[in-house]
């Protein structure tokens, strides 16, 4: 990976803080859900880059989010890397992706990344989280994780697309 | 694997508070604040101009009801005037702390949790304007909440309304006590503990108690009771009250500072 996509990386897991905890925590919010954003980039990256680089972006998006919560830090970390790596295998065994990939792979990484946060978290003494509202949050987040995919994904791609030299000379 | 176990590390060194995590915590909030400052001052007036559009008929009904409200606060001011003067008599002679008089930092709310499994906000004081952790913060109308985290020019408040929440209190007539407990987004909060023999009624004020070593101070208002049920054979009463400030909206809010000989 080049100088430059790791800035590009790096920006944008800048955007997805300042996003997380000023656009989305106070205004966009959907019957009282905000959707996950590093969690759908990292699934956006994973898709593109495989398992490995899926969890490494993963577990930096989530440290980083995991600076502004009250749970325990890490928590975020071990989500979003988990859900990375498993998108990035997954990936790596489709053939023909279809048109609706884009949002299906949102949907279901946005939920399988609560789920772990729900349980990861429980086992790390935070019971309120076995909630029957954690369903529903999950739920709600999800399909909002899945709309947000169709402009992280574009996003994905152009933070780790090859500069232009680097392409040129292989 | 390198990645899980630096995650589960992270997680058991800040589950037992041990190590450098909240202090590498305050300072990201201190870098991150100016931030999130100038993305609000972008984001908030196009947030209140579709707040305008999609509730012009909500905000037309309830500015009709608040102008009612206001006249009947009028009226009953000068009642609760008298009582109160009264009232601040009577501690002076018992010795008793006035949270009204309490020495207090007012702040504004800047920013909501982060996350769908918190209830906090942000306010924009910090450790440079004399707050500190397990500081109560209230309103106006009464609890809000405490600290629970402050880095410079910002700190974290946890909502009465958060399920690991818990204010001992007690009820207005019976007197008795208990710990109010949040229930997320519910609208409702629950008094756990209460004796099952106490007679509660609908609409009794709920304070804190402020009983040793409590973070919030005696007689602050907090809910008022919603709904009772008595199960013959039950160990407490299943009490619900509704809290007396809005934690959905709002604006700004003042952190007490602690009297002395708390």
């Amino acid at each position: 990976m080049t100088w430059v996509q790791r800035l590009r990386l790096a920006l944008v897991i800048i955007a997805v803080v300042v996003l997380q905890t000023t656009v989305f925590s106070d205004g966009l919010r959907v019957f009282g859900v905000m959707p996950d954003v590093g969690l759908v980039l990292t699934v956006a990256i994973a898709y593109q880059q495989g398992p490995e680089r899926g969890a490494a972006f993963g577990f930096a998006a989530g440290l980083a989010i995991d600076l502004f919560l009250d749970t325990p830090v890490g928590l975020s970390a071990l989500s979003f890397a988990l859900v990375g790596y498993g998108v990035g295998i997954v990936q790596s065994g489709m053939v023909r992706p279809s048109r609706w990939i884009v949002p299906a792979m949102g949907l279901l990484g946005g939920i399988a990344g609560g789920a772990l946060f729900v349980c990861v978290g429980a086992l790390a003494g935070q019971d309120q989280l076995l909630a029957l509202r954690s369903v529903k949050v999950i739920l709600i987040a999800g399909v909002y994780d899945a709309l947000l995919a169709f402009v992280a994904f574009p996003i994905a791609r152009w933070a780790t697309r090859e500069p232009i030299a680097a392409g040129r000379s292989a | 694997m390198l990645v899980i176990l630096t995650a589960v590390t992270l997680i058991t060194l800040d589950v037992r508070e041990s190590g450098p995590l909240s202090s590498v915590r305050g300072a990201a909030r201190d870098v991150m604040s100016p931030a999130a400052d100038a993305v609000d001052a972008v984001i908030a007036p196009v947030g209140d101009w579709i707040d305008g559009v999609t509730s012009a008929s909500s905000i037309k009904s309830e500015n009709a009801r608040l102008k009612r409200d206001l006249d009947e606060a009028r009226g009953q001011s000068a009642q609760a005037r008298a009582a109160t003067q009264e009232n601040k008599e009577l501690k002076r002679l018992l010795d008793l702390p006035f949270v009204e008089d309490a020495d207090s930092i007012a702040a504004p709310v800047v920013g909501a949790a982060p996350s769908n499994f918190e209830f906090t906000v942000q306010i924009g004081k910090g450790s440079s304007d004399g707050v500190g952790v397990d500081m109560s913060v209230v309103t106006g109308a009464g609890l809000v909440g405490r600290v629970t985290d402050v880095a410079r020019d910002r700190a974290t408040v946890l909502l009465i309304s958060d399920p690991r929440s818990g204010v001992g209190v007690r009820i207005e007539k019976s007197q008795t006590t208990g710990v109010l407990k949040g229930r997320a987004d519910s609208g409702r909060l629950r008094v756990e503990f209460v004796d099952p023999n106490a007679s509660v009624t609908e609409g009794e004020l709920v304070y804190t108690s402020g009983m040793q070593n409590s973070p919030f101070p005696p007689a602050v208002p907090v809910a008022t009771v919603s709904s009772v049920t008595k199960t013959r054979g039950d160990l407490e009463q299943g009490i619900l009250v509704k809290p007396l400030v809005d934690l959905s909206h709002l604006d700004y809010v003042k952190v007490l500072r602690p009297q002395s000989g708390r």
